[in-house]
């Protein structure tokens, strides 16, 4: 019987010291956030390089499309603004390098509270950007920040990160040929193309989920025409911030800012 | 006490297990901040701890560099990658090392289209260039690894470059007293095994930093000037291709920067291109032999312009021989196909930069050569 008593305090002992100390106390587990971007055509997601026809019937296959978020943010209900990151680099292009690492996706812990939005703008903003500080250097950024000069978004001091890279091929008409003529190569950026989005509405509370999931959809159609302002692949196919083409690059600015939509 | 000798079993499968068994070493979130790729876990104790920490010296104007925590940098880590970076043992017939296509002259390349390997077999793709791999985020010419850690272990067996079965190549380092020294004081035992060559040879190539080019020591040092024609050279690089009058946005630049690096620092974008060498590409399908992606067809690593003079020939099938005959295929706006880069803005067409202009990027390009760097003694074979 004493051996018995002895082994159960062994074990039990075992068990005390075998436990982690930084492990959180049972029934609290961090809560994540996770935002999920899924680039879509007439609501349904489309495949890097699948042939698609834009609202003026013209035909791409989308290569590229990357962007940056800024001041990503939830709100609680009185208002209050909790930020989740300054900036976030986000692609949609599949990539084989970065083990374990989904471009498309965000996640974050999530703070303690209940939240009724999310909020963020769409590019680089311009305490980041850098354009405005004589001092900036992108050596400011390790090769594992958003900002990073090795994301291949900056883009020069003058005009500091390209907020957002979208590229592919396309034509100026529909057509099923194999190859499609041209390329397109639209990048928005300089501060004046910055763009805070309308916050989101959402329910959400780190009480009732450990995972609490967004899916925003990314409205490719919408980046071509919304509200009338169309971009007409047969003349409008490069935009690198020239400022002879700042139209084009206020258009895509702001079409691009509503083309992102809360599905859930 | 471990016998380490009586591990030293030549040709034991065990010395092949290090490169099959490639774990994610790192855990928790914290870690994976410093710990960005999976690190190959080996048979010999873990090396963290032994020799002196190597203080890795960042030029002041270059972000933070990509230093794996599970391969921390020591002196005598770093001596010891220095010395089996020229280890002819490392070969099958003992002709070559990894410096044979890597010399320091030609800023660690080899100056031929295909690099011999042992027995005459030519690689596949040019020779690239070691420099300032430390902030890179793949390696080979279509990125397949990941880490530095990882690119190492391919050249020593590969049948057409260095051609030695990793156990065989352990046996041998192994079996040298003066390495057996070397690992000690680099690892803190005598043990040899892929991993820790891998790690050592890691070690050493992060040292390569070249920031010491005249476009530097003029930009970021005030130690040098520019001439009236480099500095036109690096307005053509900084410029929008195309004529403004024709294309909207165009400045009648080189449209270098795109790729190239506007911030000045890395001259990489690190990211993967096609830059028009064919319209129709056959036999090196590039970064889709990694991803299987059809749009990754014929693309390539963005390589730095970093001394770029000393590298030649160019591209990944060393087709260019000179800088010029680079500037001019940009020129020339390449050749169209369905995965050509859509900064390649006027495929055959052409960016219509005149002689003058290409002479004055040539000269440009030429002000990145960092002569400190080739001839630093710390890179130099010490066998």
């Amino acid at each position: 019987m004493l051996k018995l008593n002895t082994a159960i305090y062994l074990a039990a002992g075992f068990l005390l010291l075998a436990c982690n100390p930084d492990e959180e106390p049972e029934g609290i587990q961090n809560s994540k956030l996770i935002i999920h971007f899924d680039p879509r055509i007439n609501n349904v997601s489309i495949q890097m390089g699948e042939r698609l026809a834009t609202p003026l019937n013209q035909a791409i296959e989308v290569s590229d499309l990357n962007f940056y978020l800024s001041d990503i943010a939830l709100q609680k209900p009185n208002g209050e603004l909790v930020q989740l990151a300054e900036v976030a680099f986000l692609k949609m292009r599949p990539s084989t390098n970065s083990p374990g690492q989904n471009w498309r996706v965000l996640e974050y812990d999530l703070p303690e509270g209940s939240y009724s939005a999310i909020s963020f703008g769409l590019g680089v903003s311009p305490d980041l950007n850098g354009t405005q500080n004589p001092d900036f250097t992108t050596s400011l950024y390790d090769i594992n920040h958003p900002l990073s000069e090795s994301n291949g978004m900056y883009w020069a001091w003058e005009s500091g990160y390209r907020f957002m890279l979208f590229e592919g091929r396309c034509d100026s008409v529909w057509q099923t040929a194999d190859n499609l003529p041209m390329t397109f190569a639209l990048h928005t950026g300089r501060d004046t193309l910055y763009r805070v989005l309308q916050p989101f509405p959402v329910n959400i509370s780190s009480q009732n989920s450990p995972n609490n999931i967004l899916n925003f959809a990314i409205d490719i159609d919408t980046i071509f025409d919304h509200e009338g302002q169309s971009i007409d692949l047969a003349s409008e196919r490069q935009f690198h911030g020239a400022y002879a083409q700042l139209p084009l690059g206020i258009k895509l600015a702001n079409n691009s800012a509503s083309a992102f939509r809360l599905l859930n | 006490m471990i016998n380490f000798r009586r591990l030293k079993i030549r040709g034991s499968i065990f010395f092949l297990f290090p490169l099959v068994a490639i774990l994610v070493a790192c855990a928790g979130d914290d870690e994976d901040a410093e710990c960005p790729a999976p690190a190959p876990i080996g048979i010999c104790p873990p090396t963290a701890g032994a020799g002196s920490p190597y203080t890795f010296e960042k030029p002041y104007f270059f972000p933070a560099p990509q230093l794996p925590g599970f391969n921390p940098m020591t002196e005598e880590g770093v001596e010891l990658g220095r010395h089996l970076f020229w280890e002819k043992e490392l070969s099958r017939d003992l002709t070559i090392s990894c410096g044979s296509c890597h010399a320091p002259a030609n800023a660690f390349t080899d100056h031929r289209t295909f690099s011999p390997g042992v027995g005459g077999a030519l690689s596949r793709r040019n020779s690239m260039a070691l420099i300032n791999l430390a902030w890179n985020t793949s390696f080979f010419w279509d990125g397949r690894a990941t880490n530095l850690e990882q690119q190492i272990l391919e050249p020593v067996s590969h049948p057409d470059e260095m051609d030695l079965a990793w156990s065989e190549a352990v046996s041998r380092i192994g079996q040298n007293a003066t390495y057996q020294d070397m690992f000690t004081q680099a690892f803190g035992t005598p043990c040899v095994d892929s991993v820790r060559i891998s790690y050592a040879i890691a070690q050493f190539l992060r040292t390569m930093v070249s920031a010491r080019s005249k476009f530097d020591k003029a930009r970021y040092y005030g130690e040098a000037m520019l001439t009236p024609a480099e500095v036109r050279g690096l307005e053509l690089f900084l410029a929008e291709g195309g004529d403004p009058s024709v294309f909207p946005g165009g400045q009648s630049g080189g449209d270098c920067f795109h790729c190239h690096g506007g911030a000045l620092v890395e001259f990489t974008d690190h990211q993967f291109r096609n830059n028009g060498l064919d319209s129709i590409i056959i036999g090196d399908f590039g970064r889709e032999e990694v991803s299987g992606l059809g749009l990754d067809r014929g693309l390539f690593r963005t390589p730095t312009l970093r001394n770029i003079a000393l590298t030649a020939p160019y591209m990944h099938d060393g087709r260019f021989s000179t800088i010029r005959e680079v500037v001019e295929h940009y020129n020339s706006g390449g050749h169209d196909s369905q995965t050509l880069s859509p900064l390649m803005k006027f495929p055959d067409l052409g960016l219509g930069m005149s002689e003058q202009d290409i002479d004055d990027l040539v000269l440009f390009l030429e002000s990145l050569t960092d002569e400190e760097f080739v001839a630093d003694d710390r890179f130099s074979d010490p066998h």
